[in-house]
């Protein structure tokens, strides 16, 4: 259930090309929130398009809520266990209305269309667009756009859903609708598994991944990936301002006892110190 | 740009709102026959006056439902130029070499014209008060015979619909690559002819390069979403026609009978 155990995955586009992921090992419990980090082109989008077998396994071992992703037999159980929502809305939809796009996925695994209607009606009201179902979706903003484009997915109940920088194209407020949407559904036991280069947007996650040049470079809880300064650095992001902040400190000779990831922690941080 | 682009649906409740999509689509096919069989005055009046009534049933705004007429205005007055100057007439009024005035000439400017108004109102009545996926679903319903001759009939349907939510999409970055290209000194409204013209390709090159980019982002959304071809999707409901579609086309049949035998 919802679980991701990978081993060693290579791949590469071409016959003669490096290879975009060398050695990858992955592996992700039920019901986490998970952030993949790194900057464009070191394998992050790559390497989740194996997760729903989009792309195909070349070297290595990839379980996804105990499917094979080499099991062809297993491929559209695997498509529906694991959702995805990709970095431009307007290139998910299908249909002209909202509660269309949103029931193509059902029509796609033939749901019977007695059910479509309601099933349309819950995924819309768990991203906040209820009643949402005939307007245009080229008429709404750019959050409500992807959080469209996630009823499309959330509508067949994945166990995983992947948002592949599905933030990368929105506006701050349209940003915090799609990261409060993920944790809503961490909230109800899916896992979550955020592709991004914005170091920020993986602070409340349970796991971060750190990948460069199609290798995975640190593994750890947030507290334990993104106060390294020197690991982000070789990643190519820069550190959350808290943590350059703490840094700085240190080296001006005030030290603070823990390392905060928000600015909220910080000031609890320089609080402390009176 | 206008958020509400020319032939998008428009929300509504009105009876064309709420008459079957396969009846719409019937009927106006019917009508466009009709319109395009009526010759005479009475005939016309007859044809203005039941193209007058669907677009009043429609309850859509005066301005919204001939907008694609008036942004046409232009090319409207080149076709009424072209027949009223270069009909071939036996009683021209004035004549010098190829150009002939005549009232023939000046009636057949008229009647194309009023042919081509008519069949765009109705066109904008059709497509603004029926969701694109209804309106694919009734082009699919009405193309499900050629099933037999092996025609892969939902996918065609398919490419349809997909085809017409990507226009608003395309519309606005074209506007998008024209405002940059204009921002970087290139004329498209303002200019000698030839220079507008050699400022087309740099223009078409992005947005074909856009399109295909946005196609391949499309192609694999779907696959995500399982998309695995038209036959392996739920059945469209096969409803039949409601007594009110029936009785639409009934009427526009009539009114085609009508412009063949009567008028």
């Amino acid at each position: 259930m919802g679980s991701i155990a990978g081993k060693q995955i290579t791949f590469a586009y071409g016959y003669d090309d490096a290879p975009t992921l060398n050695g990858v090992d992955i592996s992700v419990k039920p019901g986490q929130l998970v952030a993949i980090l790194g900057r464009n082109g070191c394998g992050k989008s790559t390497l989740v398009r194996h997760f729903n077998a989009l792309l195909a396994l070349q070297e290595g071992e990839l379980s996804v809520a105990g499917i094979d992703v080499r099991d062809e037999a297993e491929l559209w159980r695997l498509r529906r266990t694991v959702g995805m929502v990709f970095q431009n809305p307007d290139n998910q939809f299908v249909s002209s209305l909202v509660g269309e796009d949103v029931a193509f996925g059902l029509e796609n695994y033939q749901v019977p269309r007695s059910e479509i209607p309601g099933k349309v009606s819950a995924a819309l009201e768990m991203v906040g667009l209820a009643g949402f179902e005939e307007r245009s979706p080229h008429l709404l903003s750019g959050g409500q756009k992807q959080r469209a484009a996630l009823a499309g997915v959330l509508a067949l109940e994945p166990e995983i859903l992947v948002l592949d920088e599905a933030t990368a194209m929105l506006d701050p407020v349209g940003r915090r609708e799609i990261l409060a949407a993920a944790m809503d559904l961490r909230m109800r036991g899916t896992t979550v598994i955020m592709i991004t280069h914005i170091v920020e947007e993986a602070i409340p996650a349970d796991l971060v991944f750190l990948m460069n040049e199609g290798k995975m470079i640190a593994a750890g809880t947030p507290e334990e990936v993104l106060t390294v300064p020197e690991l982000l650095e070789q990643a190519g992001l820069a550190p959350p301002l808290p943590v350059r902040l703490y840094h700085d400190l240190r080296t001006a000779g005030i030290a603070l006892e823990h390392c905060p990831l928000t600015a909220e922690a910080l000031a609890e941080e320089l609080c402390r110190l009176k | 740009m206008n958020s509400q682009l020319t032939g998008q649906y428009i929300p509504g409740t009105s009876i064309m709102h709420r008459m079957d999509a396969r009846a719409k689509f019937s009927g106006f096919l019917l009508l466009i026959a009709a319109v395009i069989l009526t010759g005479t005055i009475k005939g016309y009046l007859l044809t203005i006056s039941f193209i007058l009534i669907i677009a009043a049933l429609s309850k859509l705004p005066p301005e919204i439902a001939t907008g694609s007429v008036r942004r046409m205005l232009p090319f409207f007055f080149v076709v009424f130029l072209l027949n009223v100057l270069f009909f071939e007439s036996e009683t021209p009024l004035w004549q010098w070499g190829i150009v002939t005035i005549s009232i023939d000439g000046i009636a057949q400017g008229a009647n194309i014209l009023l042919r081509i108004v008519l069949i765009l109102i109705l066109s904008n009545v059709l497509t603004l008060t029926t969701p694109p996926m209804a309106l694919m679903a009734a082009i699919e319903s009405l193309m499900s015979p050629l099933r037999f001759i092996g025609v892969p009939v939902g996918d065609v349907s398919m490419i349809l619909s997909v085809a017409v939510q990507f226009i608003p999409t395309l519309l606005r970055e074209t506007d998008d690559i024209r405002t940059a290209q204009t921002a970087r000194g290139a004329q498209f409204e303002s200019g000698k002819l030839l220079d507008r013209a050699k400022a087309l390709p740099p223009l078409l090159t992005p947005i074909f390069l856009s399109a295909f980019k946005r196609a391949d982002e499309l192609a694999v959304a779907m696959e995500a979403r399982g998309y695995r071809g038209g036959k392996h999707r739920t059945k469209k409901a096969s409803q039949p026609m409601p007594v009110s579609g029936w009785l639409a086309l009934l009427l526009c049949a009539a009114l085609c009978a009508l412009q063949i035998f009567l008028f």
